[in-house]
């Protein structure tokens, strides 16, 4: 027996093999087969010639015979059965019995199902492989299946996620970005600016000056169609080459690419252009007006900050006057920004008492005698010195301070006139009333600080602008009214500048008025003869009547001479501290005379 | 537990009651909309659910509804989803089942998470002795509705009956009895 002979019993050939042959060498007929080869042969095998079986594929060789079998033991056979076309692989091996046994496996495509030959698992050895390569394969499938399945969810949710992402940038009304939309594609605008600094961009923002009347007065759906409206023409003025989104209410911006500054200046033209266009439904013409901060953006902006300064720039715009186009420029912002320290500043003096009624002495033209002061208020803001009136006046005003700022000084004029009484000088003061201290607790409050300090009420006369008045005529005639009763006189300042209304004076309790300094400086004979006429319809209403800003002598004798009762104006004396005003008196009385 | 098991009691819920029953069983167990893929392993307690929540809705034992659901896998998703792979068990319920443990272990080769249960089979007098064996608990009834389906899928009759069931010590017994086989002895007495 050769040293690598093994024994095998037929019956273990049978359960390792099922798919084996056993060939006689000598008349090389098919001795027996496995029970998985014995499915696929056909049933009269053992009468059949080998080469009526198979058909030799690999090695190489003309036909399959014992002699060709024995000279190729080493190797890996193929065989194909010739009446299924049915591939085998496997080796020969030489027997003790002058036999060769064939052990061998089908080569089945991993899609096949064995089935269709006839096989179940029963038939394969443990070790064949044929079985796993057939469940791999279906496990394949249904994890490409899988794949399949995962990728299109996640197209699916990337699409859920654009559809989101769309409805989440745009405004659903005027269907252009909205400031979230805005702001997204602003900044990849900004970005690709920062790699092509010739370009110059232009960031506007706008409003419709008359958008709330249009609501109020023709409805919201009116109000919505002017605002579709008002995108449709942004939309058309910049094209492709530009961005316009709306930020809110009536705010809509617009960013847009020019090619120099002077292009710059004509698109914003064009763009305000394009909105101030009537707006036309059916029979119904609506003026559109807007206002509009406009902004150079820079490289280094910002959407924050572009957005920030045609903000800066609109509202300042506005602040002076509605519609047209405000340019953003450093400068502009240096003074935005001083204004706003300057505010702070402010409502810190207001808070801190420290805004100080100046006097202007008024005199009695007829005796020449010293009757008063104008209370002036004025603000020493430190190292910036001297602040103009009107200018803090206006900054108090849009602090919502004016109120605090009326009552300093009204109650620091009344202490200075109170210490006049107590030296027996027995002066009146005129103290300024702005429109947001009109209100029926200024009666009481007056009053008030009046008695406090036990001072007559003829002493203070309370001066209102025409403005004032017409801004709400009924309130201001209510709270006149209050305050003549308490004996407190109210004149109307500025007289001759504004409205002049003679039924202000016809219908109103005041007790004066105060003629403005426009009139008093005009030599010209019309107005002058205008001058008199006031003085002479005055005199006869039995009002008194004050004429401010008498710059020179002339002034004053020719109010002398037309019978004007009081005067006031540097030429008699300019506004000044308590102190300064008592040294002056001396000088004033010789004037005057 | 692979996703083809949940998939295959969805399937066998919106083919008996409807896509909007299928709904209502999915939201009651908590699982979410996308469905589930065959090839993902998930965990035990989602199945759990699905039979709880389809028993709940449908009305119906939890125990009917594992049935059902056996008999549905091999007849429908065995039969169908993995023909190639469900052919290779046999031509007759007998051979089907004593090589179950030979195909979970191949399948196994694919399906490494798999906690595949094993089945013994051991022919008795007159009957076959079916040992399942499983981490799991409460599967039995399915096992009552895979040998119910094998039986129609090779158009065999037998009388199946679940005789022990599992302990903590003990695995679940069903005998199987061939009805025809018996029929057939039956007319021999009576002949």
């Amino acid at each position: 027996m050769p040293h690598d002979a093994l024994t095998l019993s037929p019956h273990t050939v049978e359960a390792l093999f099922p798919f084996h042959f056993l060939l006689g060498c000598d008349d090389e007929q098919i001795v027996s087969v496995g029970l998985g080869l014995r499915e696929l042969l056909p049933e009269d095998y053992s009468s059949l010639a080998l080469d009526q079986l198979f058909e030799i594929i690999r090695p190489r060789n003309d036909g399959l015979t014992v002699s060709i079998i024995k000279q190729h033991l080493r190797c890996s056979f193929i065989l194909k059965m010739k009446q299924s076309n049915i591939m085998l692989r496997g080796q020969f091996l030489v027997t003790m019995e002058n036999t060769v046994l064939f052990i061998g496996s089908i080569v089945v495509s991993a899609s096949n199902s064995l089935d269709k030959y006839g096989l179940s698992l029963k038939m394969f050895a443990p070790f064949d492989l044929t079985p796993d390569i057939v469940i791999m394969h279906k496990f394949r499938e249904i994890e490409l299946a899988d794949r399949q399945k995962r990728s299109e969810r996640l197209s699916e949710m990337s699409r859920s996620h654009d559809e989101l992402n769309v409805h989440a940038n745009t405004d659903e009304l005027t269907n252009v970005p909205n400031r979230r939309g805005f702001w997204r594609k602003g900044e990849s605008v900004l970005k690709k600016l920062r790699g092509n600094e010739p370009a110059k961009l232009l960031l506007a923002l706008m409003d419709l000056d008359n958008f709330k009347l249009i609501n109020d007065h023709f409805g919201h759906e009116t109000g919505d169609d002017v605002l579709r409206e008002f995108a449709a023409r942004l939309a058309q003025v910049v094209g492709s080459k530009g961005l316009v989104g709306r930020l809110g209410g009536d705010e809509f911006v617009v960013m847009t690419e020019s090619i120099d500054r002077h292009d710059l200046h004509g698109t914003a033209i064009q763009i305000l252009n394009a909105v101030n266009r009537p707006f036309t439904r059916e029979n119904l013409q609506l003026p559109l007006r807007a206002s509009m901060g406009v902004v150079e953006v820079c490289a280094t902006d910002t959407m924050e900050s572009a957005i920030h300064h045609a903000d800066v720039a609109m509202y300042e715009g506005r602040a002076n006057g509605c519609g047209g186009i405000f340019w953003y420029s450093d400068e502009f912002s240096k003074s935005v920004q001083d204004k706003a320290e300057m505010m702070v500043r402010l409502e810190k003096a207001i808070e801190s008492n420290s805004i100080e009624p100046h006097f202007q002495p008024i005199i009695d033209l007829a005796t020449s005698d010293l009757v008063g002061f104008e209370a002036l208020a004025r603000w020493n803001d430190g190292e910036r010195g001297m602040v103009r009136p009107d200018i803090f006046i206006g900054l108090a005003e849009e602090l919502g301070l004016l109120i605090e700022l009326d009552m300093a000084i009204l109650t620091k004029t009344l202490d200075q006139l109170s210490l006049w009484h107590g030296h027996g000088k027995m002066y009146c003061v005129h103290v300024n009333v702005s429109a947001a201290s009109i209100q029926q607790t200024l009666i009481e409050r007056v009053s008030d600080e009046l008695q406090r300090r036990a001072i007559d009420p003829k002493h203070l006369i309370l001066e209102l602008t025409e403005t004032t008045i017409i801004e709400n005529t009924d309130l201001v005639r209510e709270v006149i009214k209050g305050l003549s009763a308490h004996g407190i006189k109210v004149q109307l300042d500025d007289f001759g500048t504004g409205y002049s209304s003679l039924s202000h004076i016809r219908d109103l309790p005041v007790s004066g008025i105060k003629i403005d300094r426009s009139f008093v400086g005009d030599t010209d004979g019309k107005a002058r003869k205008v001058l008199h006429s006031v003085v002479n319809m005055a005199l006869d209403l039995d009002l008194d009547i004050v004429a401010e800003g008498i710059e020179e002598e002339e002034q004053l004798v020719f109010l002398k001479n037309i019978r004007c009762k009081y005067a006031q104006g540097f030429y008699i004396g300019k506004p000044g501290t308590a102190d300064v005003c008592e040294q002056l008196f001396p000088q004033l009385i010789k004037l005057a005379a | 537990m692979y996703g083809m098991v949940n998939r295959a009691i969805e399937d066998l819920v919106v083919s008996s009651a409807g896509v909007e029953v299928w709904n209502e069983v999915r939201q009651a167990a908590d699982v979410e909309p996308d469905g589930f893929l065959d090839s993902a392993s998930y965990d035990d307690d989602v199945t759990y659910r699905l039979v709880a929540a389809a028993s709940k809705v449908l009305q119906q034992p939890a125990e009917d509804i594992l049935r059902a659901f056996g008999r549905h896998w091999i007849l429908y998703t065995g039969k169908e989803g993995w023909a190639s792979v469900f052919d290779l068990g046999g031509d007759n319920m007998v051979d089907f089942i004593n090589g179950l443990d030979n195909m979970h272990a191949r399948v196994q080769i694919a399906l490494p998470d798999a906690q595949m249960p094993q089945f013994s089979v051991v022919e008795c007098d007159g009957y076959l002795e079916l040992t399942y064996r499983s981490i799991r608990t409460g599967f039995a009834p399915m096992v009552l509705g895979l040998l119910d389906g094998l039986a129609e899928q090779f158009d065999e009759s037998w009388d199946i009956e679940h005789v022990v069931e599992k302990t903590e010590t003990q695995d679940d017994i069903f005998h199987l009895r061939n009805s025809k086989q018996t029929g057939q002895i039956d007319e021999a007495d009576a002949a």
